[in-house]
């Protein structure tokens, strides 16, 4: 097994503690406008709630994967593999989400073979799903789709969406190394990216890509586990 | 939602089919109180709480849940492992029972058990309720599909839940991985190591899966290459060194190539990354001694007695291999007050106690207080008498020797005589028996003995298994059984008396006497040695036999 690449921890820990702040920022003032202090009541609207729980999962998101980025570096954590149905998997991350797409009233489908087995660690590959949906949601206009396939024994799992597209400077990069210029996303690709080439076998590795090649007519998010 | 799979709706207001009796174990009230909301809002009304492995332990004892929902983290005391392994050692989980272990954020840090150990599903905090409805609802239903199988194992006939495996899989059913591994495992558990080799090899011409990899090296040891054994093992922990499995068996297999501090090594490192298991302490604490490393076995027997406490792997050898330590270290009283807290830590328990005395005799004979030996060998014998019968072979065997190192040659001869005749197949055994006899100064004496009996037992046994061959069933079982009264723990002469048993019931047809003696003489063996191979070929013969009789 090849080893882990090294890591910038401190690097990836001011990255990320500026996201957070970011969206601790936005979950206060969200807060100080619903509460009311003359009646000390809360009012607020779907909207809002549906506000702060999006930045709560960013937070929640950032969080396990500094937590998960903090032990391959400390202790050169190894994947769990697991064999898994990825039809069920995929619907227990879709069922994991539900409020959050509910609340930002979009909706998602799962394409999978209900028979497709899989091997991956299934903690790490929530991590990802997680992390692109959160993402996704963002930009998505209405519609999220989750497909999963297997081509060339290799699972084929993506997600596309129907908001703009990514920009062509995203599409062009591995993501493998940190960028820092490009904002609250650049970690999260690079977890991703890190995630998929984790998940070997024999001499081959996972990968991540993105592309604008989604049938909804958006972003598509790759991810290829061997 | 559309184009969501269709039996993503099923999940909607359904209840659960029969009502199911569950059990909370977390140590956060917060998360005990929104776990009961979320399982009533599914549909599930008897709901039991518990804030701790020792209440959650209790519960499980005084009832039977057909679901457990246990924290792996519950501060201090037992984790969720450890409550699952003690559930499942005191057979308080039915084989339909599901226990699913809640894990925070990720379960890379948690070791996996060995797999009759494992739970049946992890859930990784936060989840939502319709999460764990579906959840369970799958998990519900794959242990409907595997009810025949684990029914099976439940009852000790493994061939036949071997055979239901192979049914199954020959189905191609979704899960197939699942009973691969399920067929390997109890194939190595009645040796047929051909068929479970079989399988691994299958499963590792696709994927490099550790449990398959593990299953592979035991095979290997099994064939006694124990170097490819090793290879293998080496490899598994490199690439999942939390597989804790593959750490304790390159240990033993270290141990047996010779390399005993190597061994101890990589004991150690597998209680670094799990510090918990009190087996493993133990075993380290014994090899640490062999290696003449006092220092590293005084600490892991005192870590062994401090997790045993807590475990139901609590033993006397943890005391009486501290006392050895101590008495190696020159500190013979504080190895006489070790062995002093055992009447205190097993109140009750004769066989304990019966270890700790002839520790104790041990020691002081050693010491040459010969004196206080022959007095607490006079105990031992006392509590001996008591008990006869039903003495741990070893500790009968140290007994013994004790004896014949304090002048009581006669009886330590006797006793000695005894066990050799009973276990006469048991390698390990006779050849601490030969030590012991070597350390008494009777080298050659003990030898002939131990020549002689065995010579005496096989010769016996081979009589025996001719008459039968020969067709003189009912002479065979005349000299069995004269031979079982004066041997009643050997082994082989119950499997060769049983197997006689069959033979004539097939020819001469059921009897219900001699059914109910070989029924007698398979259950012997079974307490013995539940495993046994030739036993678990003759589970088969008997229950078609039994269930003709309309006796099963």
């Amino acid at each position: 097994m090849r080893e882990p690449r090294s890591l910038d921890f401190s690097a990836i820990l001011a990255s990320s503690i500026h996201d957070m702040k970011n969206s601790l920022g936005m979950v206060l003032s969200s807060l100080d406008e619903i509460v009311d202090q003359r009646r000390e009541e809360c009012q607020c609207t779907a909207e809002q709630v549906a506000q702060l729980q999006y930045e709560a999962k960013r937070v929640n998101d950032n969080l396990v994967q500094l937590l998960t980025l903090y032990r391959i570096q400390e202790r050169r954590y190894r994947p769990h593999i697991d064999e898994y149905l990825v039809a069920e998997f995929l619907e227990e991350v879709y069922l994991l989400n539900l409020p959050l797409l509910q609340h930002r009233h979009v909706a998602m489908e799962i394409d999978c073979d209900p028979g497709l087995t899989w091997y991956f660690d299934r903690e790490l590959i929530i991590g990802v799903i997680n992390n692109v949906t959160h993402n996704a949601l963002r930009y998505t206009h209405d519609r999220l789709r989750m497909v999963a396939r297997e081509e060339g024994a290799y699972l084929h799992l993506y997600i596309e969406d129907n908001g703009g597209g990514f920009p062509a400077a995203m599409t062009q990069e591995t993501h493998s190394e940190l960028d820092f210029q490009s904002g609250r996303t650049g970690l999260g690709l690079y977890f991703c990216s890190l995630v998929a080439s984790m998940h070997e076998n024999g001499e081959r590795e996972g990968r991540i890509e993105l592309d604008n090649g989604s049938s909804l007519g958006g972003a598509r998010f790759s991810l290829w586990l061997p | 939602m559309g184009g969501v799979r269709d039996d993503q709706h099923r999940v909607d207001g359904r209840m659960p089919p029969h009502p199911k009796r569950i059990l909370i174990v977390d140590d956060f009230g917060q998360m005990r109180s929104t776990l009961k909301q979320m399982l009533f809002a599914i549909g599930f009304e008897e709901i039991d709480v518990a804030s701790n492995g020792k209440d959650a332990l209790s519960a499980l004892r005084r009832s039977a849940y057909d679901i457990v929902l246990c924290d792996y983290n519950l501060g201090e005391g037992k984790d969720g492992q450890q409550v699952l392994e003690e559930a499942k050692f005191y057979n308080y989980l039915r084989p339909s029972s599901i226990f699913v272990m809640i894990t925070a954020e990720n379960t890379s840090d948690m070791v996996m058990g060995a797999m009759e150990y494992r739970p049946d599903d992890y859930l990784t905090k936060p989840f939502t309720k319709e999460l764990l409805r579906t959840r369970l609802d799958r998990l519900m239903t794959r242990k409907r599909e595997l009810e025949s199988i684990d029914g099976a194992v439940h009852k000790g006939d493994l061939p036949r839940a071997i055979a239901l495996c192979e049914e199954k899989i020959a189905e191609q059913p979704r899960h197939v991985g699942e009973l691969l591994r399920l067929k390997a495992s109890l194939c190595m558990r009645v040796g047929d190591y051909a068929k479970a080799e079989a399988v691994y090899q299958e499963v590792l011409a696709i994927r490099q899966l550790p449990w398959a990899q593990v299953g592979l090296a035991e095979v290997r040891r099994s064939q006694q290459r124990l170097q490819e054994a090793r290879e293998i093992l080496l490899s598994v922990i490199e690439h999942t060194p939390t597989y804790m499995e593959a750490h304790d068996l390159l240990a033993r297999t270290l141990d047996e190539l010779g390399e005993g501090q190597e061994a101890q090594r990589v004991l150690e490192e597998a209680a670094r990354i799990s510090p918990k298991s009190v087996r493993r302490q133990h075993a380290l604490g014994d090899l640490a001694m062999r290696n003449a490393d006092l220092d590293t076995a005084e600490r892991a027997f005192r870590r062994t007695i401090a997790l045993g406490r807590l475990s139901v792997y609590k033993d006397p050898g943890h005391y009486t291999g501290l006392a050895q330590v101590q008495a190696k270290n020159g500190s013979l009283v504080d190895a006489l007050r070790t062995l002093g807290s055992v009447r205190n830590e097993f109140a009750g328990n004769d066989q304990a106690n019966l270890k700790a005395v002839v520790a104790e005799g041990l020691l002081l004979s050693d010491a040459g207080r010969e004196e206080e030996a022959r007095k607490a060998v006079a105990d031992a014998r006392q509590l001996f008498a008591g008990i006869e019968g039903k003495v741990n072979a070893d500790t009968a065997l140290e007994l013994a020797k004790v004896q014949l190192l304090t002048g009581d040659r006669e009886a330590g001869m006797q006793l000695m005589q005894d066990l050799v005749r009973n276990h006469h197949e048991d390698s390990r055994l006779l050849a601490k028996a030969q030590e012991a006899f070597s350390a008494a100064g009777l080298e050659e004496e003990g030898r002939e003995v131990i020549r002689r009996t065995t010579g005496e037992v096989v010769k016996l046994n081979n009589s025996g298994v001719t008459l039968v061959k020969e067709g003189k069933i009912v002479e065979a079982l005349a000299l069995f059984e004269e031979a079982i009264a004066s041997m009643p723990n050997n082994k082989t002469l119950y499997l060769n008396a049983a197997q006689a048993l069959l033979l004539h019931l097939q020819r001469q047809g059921v009897e219900r006497e001699r059914l109910e003696q070989a029924r007698r003489y398979l259950e012997r063996v079974k307490a013995m040695e539940p495993d046994n191979p030739t036993l678990q070929k003759m589970l088969p013969v008997y229950r078609r036999l039994a269930s003709g009789a309309g006796t099963a």
